[in-house]
């Protein structure tokens, strides 16, 4: 299945913004510097020293001294608010106009401080404020030209400059009022860009995901379908092996009665026949529990009763021997009988093959902490089982004995399951292995 | 005693026949339901084990069938796997018990010698 490539968001655009706007925080906090400090000399120069024209190094100490401090209160400030850009660059028109007054009026050269706001409002304000900004300052030394000569005349000259200015703010403000908007919005496209694809890739994960969820559900339906056709399948074929099984039973029963008495080899070879037969019997039980499970019949049942049940038919080898660490204070629990039964038997004779005719087993019952609950494990003293296979001792047809469909686990899961119980399994490489049962206590009359 | 053996498997016949035989008892066999009815009708029958899967027949309705002929006899049925509905409905019908099959020939001659004593 074809899956979509994975998207990751372009860390460049999101870094580049923050860069670019901390840049012309940078420089508007200089270049305002710039403004306020010419203002000043300019002051003090009219103020105190009379026209004496400013040094070289009057202006570099300055210059040196505004970045300095316009970067130092621009940290402290954070960001500028935004609702205060306007206000300031007018003040800074202003102060600007102040300074052009101060320097002789409207044919100081200090008129081009006028562009330094026009160009602020271009590329951080919109479009309109950078046109208002190049009217106003218009407007502004167009005041100051009314304000130039001795005898409140205007003269042509001057005229001729306020409107060249005028004309020249203007086109500025459009010019890079239009480009900074087109900067800004390719800024705000790249940025959704960004989002966009960190949106897409999120997509990707969970549909990757989805996907993956899918086909396990796919897969285990499946091998859910396959097992139940099998188990059908081995349902029909256990069953229709059970009535030659039972006609070989039953003859080798009759030259039991007729030969062994006569022949002891002959006694032997019938044993064997039964012992197989006896084999199948159980393979066969093992099928037909898996493929048409019965009903289980729940009533209160006397769990040490089945243990010893178990016990007396069971065929234990002679090198093992069993430990039965049975509580007396066990109550009755809710279990179907036979069922359970064939759990207990089940176990049994997995611990019996896991210890290879030598070693013990402890069967053991106790009441859990919970009061409600009846424990009944089975340990044994075997090779353990290996951490690979403890995951998918349940599953079915899983086995690792060279004689086996495993179907056995997964019956007797079904079964304790079925009556409200739980079986599950620990186990550590050489240490054995522990099955535990555990079953709900049948209410008594007086609870 | 007078046993009948119902089973539409000629080995199963042959070999609880013989069986049976050799503990001294009378055996009758029928390979389906209809014949055991025809048997019974014929010959008297004090026990019978009937299979449960069979053609036309099933063990239970051949029970009941047996159960009108000789209300007296003991029925049981005999079965690989049966369903609880199946087995409900065979005892219902008037068997006494259902034994599971590959059969546990020690309980059926014991089943037999029970209701031979109760007879005596």
């Amino acid at each position: 299945m074809a899956t979509a490539p994975e998207l990751a968001p372009s860390e460049h655009n999101v870094v580049a913004r923050p860069l670019v706007m901390a840049t012309a925080e940078r420089c508007v906090a200089f270049s305002r510097g710039v403004v306020l400090l010419t203002a000043l000399a300019m002051l003090e120069g009219e103020v105190l020293l009379g026209n004496e024209p400013l040094t070289v190094l009057d202006l570099v100490v300055g210059v040196a001294a505004t970045y300095v401090l316009g970067t130092a209160a621009l940290s402290v400030m954070g960001r500028e608010r935004p609702g205060l850009q306007l206000p300031l660059l007018v003040a800074d028109m202003l102060v600007i106009t102040g300074i052009i007054y101060l320097a002789g009026g409207v044919f100081s050269e200090y008129y081009l401080l006028y562009y330094v706001p026009i160009l602020q409002a271009s590329v951080r304000l919109n479009f309109r404020d950078a046109i208002a900004s190049a009217v106003l300052s218009s407007g502004l030394y167009a005041v100051v030209g009314l304000s130039t000569g001795p005898d409140a005349l205007i003269p042509v000259k001057a005229q001729l400059r306020a409107t060249t200015f005028a004309a020249s703010a203007t086109f500025m403000g459009a010019f890079f009022g239009l480009l900074s908007r087109e900067a800004r919005s390719h800024l705000q496209r790249s940025h959704e860009m960004t989002e966009l694809a960190g949106a897409l890739a999120a997509k990707n994960r969970e549909l990757q995901d989805k996907t993956r969820q899918l086909a396990e559900a796919q897969e285990s339906l499946v091998a859910r379908e396959r097992l139940a056709a099998i188990g059908e399948l081995a349902g029909s074929v256990g069953h229709e092996l059970r009535n030659p099984l039972g006609v070989i039973r039953n003859a080798a029963y009759y030259l039991r009665k007729r030969l062994c008495e006569q022949d002891e080899d002959v006694r032997e070879m019938v044993e064997l026949m039964d012992t197989q037969v006896h084999v199948c019997d159980r393979t066969i039980a093992a099928l037909l529990d898996f493929a048409r499970p019965e009903q289980a019949v729940v009533e209160a049942t006397d769990i040490h009763a089945v243990v010893e049940e178990v016990l007396g038919a069971a065929a234990v080898p002679a090198g093992v021997s069993v430990e039965l660490q049975l509580d007396p204070n066990v109550p009755s629990v809710r279990a179907d009988r036979h069922q359970i039964a064939e759990v207990f038997a089940n176990l049994l004779s997995n611990a019996c093959q896991a210890l290879r005719d030598r070693g013990s087993i402890r069967i053991s019952t106790g009441v859990e902490a919970d009061g409600e609950t009846v424990a009944i494990e089975f340990a044994d003293t075997g090779p353990g089982i290996a951490p690979e296979h403890l995951d998918r001792i349940f599953d079915p047809l899983f086995t690792t004995k060279a004689k086996g469909i495993g179907l056995g686990l997964v019956v007797c899961k079904r079964f304790v399951e079925r009556q409200g119980g739980t079986l599950e399994v620990r186990s550590e490489p050489g240490q054995g292995a522990v099955f535990t049962v555990r079953l709900r206590r049948a209410p008594t009359p007086d609870r | 005693m007078q046993v009948l053996i119902v089973d539409d498997d000629v080995g199963m016949r042959l070999t609880l026949r013989r069986i049976v035989e050799c503990e001294g008892h009378q055996v009758l066999v029928a390979e389906d339901g209809p014949g055991a009815v025809r048997t019974a009708m014929e010959e008297p029958v004090d026990i019978a084990f009937v299979d449960y899967k069979m053609v036309g027949m099933n063990g239970g309705d051949a029970c009941a069938a047996l159960h009108r002929v000789r209300p007296d006899a003991a029925l049981y049925v005999m079965t690989a796997h049966v369903s609880s509905e199946a087995a409900d409905a065979a005892l219902a019908g008037g068997a006494s018990a259902i034994l599971h099959k590959p059969l546990d020939v020690d309980r059926l001659l014991g089943l037999i010698a029970a209701r031979a004593e109760r007879d005596d």
